[in-house]
């Protein structure tokens, strides 16, 4: 029986790791053969050459390279703190039975259904000097000029925490939903029976039973939010003076538009390598070892 | 004390209002947009509703490219790397928390690993894979790989459901004498259905906007993704901004009605139904 | 069961999807049986401008058949996937539109062929020398000009007119005039200069648009840094002095295109620096409030060049029919076409020359003039990346966040560690 349940297991593992293989570790496996060497498309005649870890040193000295990491960093500290806050919030509502929930439901997930080239126009049209946040803002008094919003580094960091909030609540209300879902109702009879508050009920029943599937929607998350692109692309294009430019924008452009190969490819395995960190941090506090 | 609570409850459900409208007010804009005329439009101070309604914009947007074949190319595609990436996930989820095979947390951790390998990377290498394998410009193609980038998720997520589920449905079902296809579709996947349910969602809507592989890997007009479409309207410079909010409409509101169905017909029963003991 | 219906219909859809979508190329892509079949990786089709050509060509030579692939208007998209492709050493591009700059990098790289050999004797002179300077690296030609673009000034014409000032010379006197028009105008949305300065390439392009009047050079004919510090220097505090003395309209650092003609139209600038493709817009009445005021005259010194023209891949395996659609997509029928249909300036002499066109189309010969006061850019294979340290640095001046000497240091180190 035992060994049956092992074969079969094997088996139900094998699509998943067969596409995984093929169509993610080939190309991994090739970025970080690449990394390094020197490739570059105005070279490309002369074919890639071998220069060991000199793009690494480069990233060392590399001012833009450091400055776009801290940026993407905190970008997605606080982008992912704040839409877990109102992702719990919203969560909670939908929860509940009230009349017009589908309704509200499918209005939560409007932001996400988006596509992102819509939206950053969208948002861009918003923030742009001429544009609507600035017309409410003058309209009902709260400001006398047009606030420069894309233009000021501040405001514009500011602007595309908003339109990436904005995105990508849904993304997190709805996972949370799920979880809050699996909650059975006897528990939060018993503590109310108890005479258990909201706040208790919700830090003691809640929290505690939600942890799994709120840790792997935070890491998720946090994953997506470090490789932000099209949203900034389309707001600011990584301005004013470059301050609001990501990682994976830097990348972007090394690959393509510079035609840096090999330093791109750089880049990306740096990029890799800080992920797994911060992924093995959750996996720890996720304390794997014992239910696995 | 009633009064308070009443108050209270008002308050709430106003901040809730705001809240839902603040959420909805890029697509309210994008909707009347896509009635402007350009005057309307090019506004300084911006106009928030058409001074003339027009339909010209909708006219442009099936005018100047099919956009029907984008959406139907979309739809296709979403949908088999959708299915793809539910059915390995749940496969690999239940291996994962329900047989003893090895290296379980290896392969977790692996799989998440390598699912963070930045996406652009993997432009120029599947480039040259699908080129060699003629599956460039197809709808398998591209929902293979689509399916693949969200396929770690998929197996995290559901583990971690999984595992919330106590075996004991499957321990009454195995008493029953069933193997293990039946123990899947009938036990397994009605209890998981609220997580199958979500991560299809979100499965769905990732396949739906992926853009950077979708531009590169079906090049040809025929086999063109509604996101990559949208672009194509730019002209010189200048984005006709009714027209892509005319095509961001049609593209927005069938996603839309899909969900309003699916999401009554399985959350709101899953209510009721519950994991009771 | 209800999940058990929802499961088949999924797995029905699917499974009707996976059959379609197992259908390969279809017949619209692949031509008949003796065809031959390329692939052109055009400009997008603007009211069909595009497919209009595509016709035309395939009537006139039957054994070819041509595949339009649309792509997006971005430069940076377009060399995106254009790039992934001839990387891979794939045939599927055979003849493609490329932006001005692209010439060296992909020349360098060996991706494109030069086509002299394809060309007649004197063939070549048929073209302005603007334009076509863009795609010759080393006395080879690697690509046609069929898209003629250049930075220009325009200028209200009325507005001069009332006060009795000329087209300005030199960046001084525009400010100069900019500021008594506005002072004199008293209208408190009017602006002396529109322009949009965005952290993109444009950005660099107005920057070197200054920067040449000053007699500055980026680079020399071997690739060499040749940036004069000083020079450089000036022309960012210029810059920012427009900015800050008001002279530049209100957040022209976070304008694109866009946002600046909607300021343009609105009537809210007496100059404003745009490409040529500004033009129609600027006087198109149903948009514009100052349609026909608007006047095109050459920037002070150079305009920056820009257009496009056409490419032939070195991996193509149809190359001799490639270049037949090469010629064909470069030559005045489609040339014609394009104008009429899409506006665009052609980059044939004759068609500045033909009366009877020129009488069609009086205002072709208002864009003469800039365009022959234009200048490429600098023509080296790094100049993607030569652009993005100055669009960075120099947006770090107009916006305040760095100093015009810090930012024009940083510029000519980082520029030397790049064409080391």
């Amino acid at each position: 029986m035992e060994r049956r349940a092992k074969r079969a297991g094997y088996l139900l593992l094998l699509p998943s790791v067969l596409l995984i293989g093929v169509l993610i570790v080939y190309p991994a496996v090739n970025t970080i053969y690449q990394s390094f060497f020197e490739i570059r498309t105005q070279t490309a005649a002369l074919g890639p050459k071998f220069v060991g870890v000199k793009n690494y040193i480069r990233t060392f000295h590399d001012e833009h390279f450091w400055d776009t990491l801290w940026w993407t960093l905190i970008f997605t500290v606080v982008s992912v703190f704040i839409e877990l806050l109102i992702g719990m919030g919203l969560a909670l509502i939908m929860n509940k039975s009230i009349p017009g929930q589908g309704i509200i439901r499918t209005a939560i997930l409007v932001p996400w259904a988006i596509p992102t080239v819509v939206s950053g126009i969208i948002w861009t049209q918003f923030f742009s000097q001429n544009g609507i946040v600035n017309y409410v803002l003058k309209v009902s008094n709260m400001i006398g000029e047009s606030l420069n919003w894309l233009g000021n580094e501040w405001l514009a960091k500011l602007s595309i925490l908003i339109a990436d909030v904005w995105k990508n609540t849904p993304y997190m209300s709805l996972l949370l939903l799920s979880g809050l879902i699996t909650i059975s109702k006897d528990y939060y009879e018993a503590a109310d029976l108890d005479g258990a508050g909201k706040w208790k009920k919700f830090t003691r029943i809640t929290l505690p039973l939600i942890r799994s599937t709120m840790s792997v929607t935070i890491l998720f998350r946090i994953i997506s939010a470090m490789r932000v692109y099209d949203l900034i692309v389309a707001m600011t294009g990584g301005g004013p003076a470059g301050r609001t430019e990501t990682v994976s924008m830097y990348a972007v452009n090394t690959y393509f538009t510079y035609g840096n190969t090999g330093y791109g490819a750089t880049l990306s395995v740096l990029m890799l390598i800080l992920s797994v960190g911060i992924s093995l941090l959750f996996t720890n506090s996720l304390k794997l070892k014992g239910s696995v | 004390m009633k009064q308070k609570k009443i108050g209270k409850k008002i308050v709430c459900w106003l901040f809730v209002i705001l809240f839902l409208f603040t959420m909805i007010s890029p697509m309210l804009y994008m909707a009347f947009a896509s009635f402007m005329t350009e005057g309307d439009l090019n506004h300084i101070p911006p106009k928030l509703i058409p001074s003339v309604w027009t339909l010209k914009n909708y006219v442009a947007a099936f005018a100047q490219q099919p956009l029907l074949k984008y959406v139907f190319n979309s739809f296709v595609i979403t949908i088999i790397a959708m299915v793809i990436c539910i059915t390995a996930g749940c496969m690999a989820s239940y291996a994962l928390t329900r047989t003893n095979i090895r290296f379980k947390k290896l392969f977790l951790v692996f799989v998440l690993a390598i699912s963070l390998l930045p996406t652009i990377t993997l432009i120029n290498p599947i480039f040259k894979m699908y080129s060699k394998f003629g599956l460039l410009n197809t709808h398998i193609g591209l929902a293979l790989i689509i399916s693949v980038l969200d396929l770690p998720m998929t197996i995290w997520f559901l583990t971690a459901a999984l595992k919330g589920i106590p075996v004991s449905f499957e321990e009454s079902a195995k008493l029953d004498g069933a193997n293990l296809f039946q123990l899947f579709i009938y036990v397994i996947i009605p209890l998981l259905k609220a997580s199958i349910f979500s991560i299809s969602i979100l499965v769905f809507i990732g396949a739906w906007n992926r853009f950077l592989l979708s531009q590169v890997l079906n090049q040809y007009e025929q086999y063109r993704t509604v996101v990559v479409g949208l672009t194509l309207y730019q002209t010189t410079h200048t984005i006709p901004f009714g027209v892509v909010a005319a095509a961001g409409m049609i593209t927005v509101l069938p996603l839309m009605i899909l969900v309003l169905l699916f999401q009554k017909n399985i959350l709101g029963g899953i209510m009721e139904g519950g994991v009771k003991e | 069961m209800r999940t058990k219906s929802m499961i088949g219909m999924v797995l029905s859809t699917a499974m009707l999807a996976t059959a379609l979508g197992g259908y390969s190329l279809t017949a619209a892509a692949e031509g008949t049986e003796t065809q031959v079949t390329i692939n052109y990786y055009g400009r997008p089709d603007d009211n069909n401008v595009e497919t209009t050509i595509v016709e035309a060509f395939e009537a006139s030579h039957p054994e070819i058949h041509v595949n339009y692939v649309e792509l997006p208007d971005s430069s940076n998209d377009r060399l995106m996937t254009i790039n992934t492709v001839l990387q891979a050493g794939d045939s599927s591009i055979d003849v493609f539109a490329g932006d001005v700059v692209w010439p060296p990098i992909f020349a360098s790289a060996g991706w494109v062929i030069p086509l002299d050999d394809y060309l007649e004797e004197g063939e070549l002179d048929s073209y302005l020398e603007g334009p076509l300077s863009a795609f010759q690296i080393l006395g080879n030609t690697y690509g046609l000009p069929f898209m003629a673009d250049t930075g220009a000034l325009y200028y209200r014409k009325d507005l001069l007119d009332k006060y009795g000032k000329e087209v300005p010379k030199t960046w001084a006197e525009l400010i100069e005039t900019a500021n008594e028009i506005v002072e004199g105008e008293g209208d408190p949305n009017l602006r002396g200069f529109a322009s949009y300065w965005k952290q993109n390439e444009s950005l660099t392009s107005s920057m070197l648009e200054i920067y040449w009047e000053k007699g500055g050079q980026i680079i020399d004919e071997n690739g060499e840094c040749v940036i004069d510090q000083q020079l450089l220097e000036e022309t960012l505090t210029d810059m920012k002095n427009m900015i800050d003395t008001g002279v530049a309209v209100d957040g022209i650092e976070t304008f694109d295109t866009k946002a600046a003609r909607d300021v343009v139209c609105a009537g809210n600038a007496v100059f404003a620096r745009d490409w040529l493709s500004g033009y129609g817009p600027y006087n198109d009445s149903e948009t514009s409030v100052v349609a026909g005021n608007m006047e095109i005259a050459p920037l002070p010194s150079y305009g920056c060049l820009g257009g496009w023209g056409v490419m032939v891949s070195a991996y193509s395996e149809h190359q001799e029919e490639a270049v037949e659609f090469a010629k064909f997509r470069a030559n005045y029928e489609s040339q014609m076409t394009a104008f009429e249909l899409v506006d665009i300036k052609p980059t044939l002499k004759e068609t500045y020359e033909d009366e009877e066109f020129l009488s069609q189309n009086p205002e072709l010969p208002k864009y003469l003039p800039a365009l022959e006061q234009s200048r490429p850019r600098p023509q080296s294979p790094f100049y993607a990346e030569i652009s993005g340290v100055m669009q960075l640095e120099i947006h770090s001046v107009i916006t305040g966040l760095g100093t015009a000497e810090e930012s024009a240091a940083k510029i000519v180190q980082q520029v030397q560690q790049i064409l080391m």
